[in-house]
């Protein structure tokens, strides 16, 4: 861990020795090994590495979906999460995590309004007029009506996008998300990302291949055989 | 939950059609089964019990279910009328019944049912002639049979005078029959090989729906006038009273099931209270019914492990959208809660489905076979929904539980 930091407080995620393995017969593969990360509030990170190399395992648990099969500590906001049970690891992720994949993932049989939605039912909180104001945001209010299909794909990531920040999570994890795009909504894309970032602080850590995107994080990672370079300052 | 739920339900239209008319299906039969099988039985019984009665004469060992042929000789009939309670009789009428069966009458069997003159006020109740008359030519018939019986020895079927046992052959049937059938005044119906002419029509409700002179009846049968079916018997009101009779406080010595156990054991025959002959109906009827709610249950739990198939299939098929909405934060319940939405949903529709189905062979049913009663109960109404609620929650339980059991991480790399 070698980025220094001014006050604790500012420190929203840190994993400390952070292993992931899977038994193959008798042996262990290592996807993560001992990995250190500390990401400070508001601090927009990359995390490049050639394929295969865990980057994608490492956001999967930084965001809470895949358990560490070892970790001295993963503190999301101050909390511990090493130990916590599935409820109190999901209720976290919902209120403070976002996902961006680069496959979009969103849901083929609701509309563009009802998958922006959903993630404000899941918390409980009715939708009002954020869904329609967060279309108009990204530039699909004309296509609320209409389902994933009947979009292209720059417009299902940036609706997908939109899903991901509609509860203003305080960490936005992003897998690739410019993977499928061509260049134009590829900067269309990162400009939200940017605007988000700006008007409401969000953390960024933002899995790419691409290096001029990485430039333009305020960090770069580089991921190798499952352990993390150490974070340069872009 | 509810939007995303309705709208897989929705993007699988085909499937979630055929699931819900697999359960309509499984639940029109079962309330069709039911209510034609209590509605038929109960009509059945209804109908006997309509008889101004107290005691039903069986032969011993008989069946409720009342069968042809004449086992009860007139030897019954004397011994049935002597018996008594500190020298009072307890039987003040015997009304001796022969039946028989015309084949196709409206479409369908029907009993017959052999009664005399003179008794047929005890079948009719309060039912009025709509049309024609009681036997109007029967009374010549058995005037005949006792001239001939006075003359002679005995009987001989062979002197009857066949002008006069034609003009005899007559029918009263009931409404119900006469709408069915579209007989009239007058039309004939062959019965055992003769044309009797319909005499009279009769409010619905009677014990049967046919009733020809007994003396006729016998006579074709060749068991000549002193053979019966069965018999219903009057008692003494004073000395017998009825088991619903409540806040009894007259005087009476026994009540009507101590009377037909005493008149049993006196006569060695099956004798049985009239006012329990529908439950005792019933009752003899319980292994049929437990066959057709074997039936019924194996139809219902097949129509249920279809929509749990159904809804494996459909988690199976699902496993990145159950991904992405862990990786939103959806809890175990919410997971869950999804497919037990899209079950009820289906069973619900499905229930709702079936009591359409059910009300509409109803109809089918009556309007094509307008003998048949079919009887839809408020109260099975209700245990279909119940059934439906039920059996579309646990049908969701394992593909749900199976739901949560996945990885979420493997799930948002399903293709």
């Amino acid at each position: 861990m070698s980025e220094s930091v001014t006050s604790q407080s500012e420190i929203i995620v840190s994993a400390r020795r952070v292993t992931k393995f899977y038994r193959q017969g008798s042996q262990d593969a290592y996807v993560l090994k001992d990995v250190d990360l500390e990401v400070r509030r508001g601090e927009f990170i990359a995390i490049m590495g050639p394929s295969g190399s865990g980057k994608t395992t490492l956001l999967h648990i930084l965001g809470l979906m895949a358990h560490p099969s070892r970790a001295e500590s993963l503190m999301i906001e101050e909390t511990e999460t090493v130990g916590l049970g599935q409820s109190r690891l999901t209720a976290l992720r919902r209120d403070k995590i976002g996902f961006v994949f680069q496959r979009f993932n969103l849901l083929a049989v609701l509309n563009a309004a009802d998958n922006v939605g959903i993630a404000l039912k899941l918390r409980r909180v009715h939708p009002d007029h954020q869904v329609e104001r967060l279309l108009e945001f990204v530039g699909l209010a004309s296509k609320r009506h209409l389902k994933p299909g009947q979009m292209s794909i720059g417009e299902q990531q940036r609706l997908a996008f939109a899903r991901a920040v509609i509860h203003r999570p305080a960490i936005l994890l992003a897998d690739e998300p410019t993977g499928n795009l061509d260049s134009e909504n590829t900067r269309r894309l990162m400009d939200l990302m940017h605007s988000v970032r700006r008007e409401f602080g969000q953390t960024i850590i933002m899995v790419t291949h691409n290096q001029d995107l990485a430039g333009e994080a305020d960090r770069m990672c580089i991921m190798k055989d499952g352990q993390l370079s150490n974070g340069q300052v872009a | 939950m509810t939007n995303l739920a309705l709208a897989n339900l929705r993007h699988h239209r085909f499937r979630t059609a055929l699931v819900g008319l697999g359960v309509a299906i499984g639940v029109g039969m079962l309330v069709t089964m039911l209510a034609l099988s209590h509605g038929t039985l109960g009509e059945v019984a209804q109908r006997v019990k309509s008889v101004r009665a107290d005691l039903i004469v069986l032969p011993a060992k008989s069946s409720l279910v009342f069968s042809d042929g004449a086992p009860l000789s007139d030897k019954f009939e004397s011994k049935l009328g002597e018996v008594s309670v500190d020298g009072r009789r307890v039987v003040q009428r015997v009304v001796p019944v022969f039946l028989g069966i015309v084949s196709d009458m409206a479409g369908q069997q029907q009993r017959v049912f052999g009664v005399d003159e003179g008794d047929f006020d005890v079948f009719a109740g309060n039912r009025r002639l709509v049309e024609g008359e009681v036997f109007p030519q029967s009374g010549a018939f058995k005037r005949h049979v006792e001239e001939l019986a006075a003359a002679g020895e005995s009987y001989h079927p062979d002197e009857v005078d066949e002008a006069v046992l034609s003009a005899a052959a007559e029918m009263i049937i009931d409404e119900r029959l006469a709408a069915a059938g579209g007989y009239e005044i007058g039309d004939t119906i062959t019965f055992l090989g003769r044309p009797f002419a319909i005499c009279g029509v009769v409010e619905a409700g009677l014990a049967g729906r046919v009733f020809v002179p007994i003396q006729v009846i016998r006579h074709i049968q060749n068991a000549g006038m002193a053979w019966s079916s069965l018999f219903f018997l009057q008692v003494d009101r004073e000395l017998v009273r009825s088991e619903s009779e409540a806040g009894y406080k007259g005087s009476a010595a026994m009540t009507v099931d101590e009377a037909a156990a005493l008149v049993s054991g006196e006569t060695r025959l099956r004798v049985e209270p009239l006012e329990k002959y529908d439950q005792m109906l019933f009752n003899s009827f319980k292994p049929i019914y437990v066959y057709i709610n074997i039936a019924n249950g194996i139809v219902l739990l097949v129509s249920f492990l279809f929509i749990m198939v159904t809804m494996y299939t459909m988690v199976l098929e699902r496993r990145r959208e159950i991904g992405v909405l862990r990786s939103m934060g959806a809890g175990a319940w919410y997971i869950m809660g999804q497919t037990v939405v899209e079950a009820l949903v289906i069973s619900l529709s499905g229930t709702a489905a079936g009591v359409g189905l059910a009300l509409a062979a109803k109809w089918a049913i009556e309007h094509y076979r307008p003998l048949l009663t079919v009887d839809i109960r408020p109260a099975w109404l209700v245990t279909a929904v119940a059934v439906g609620i039920v059996g579309g929650v646990l049908s969701a339980l394992y593909p749900g539980y199976r739901a949560l059991r996945l990885d979420p991480v493997e799930c948002l790399t399903y293709e």
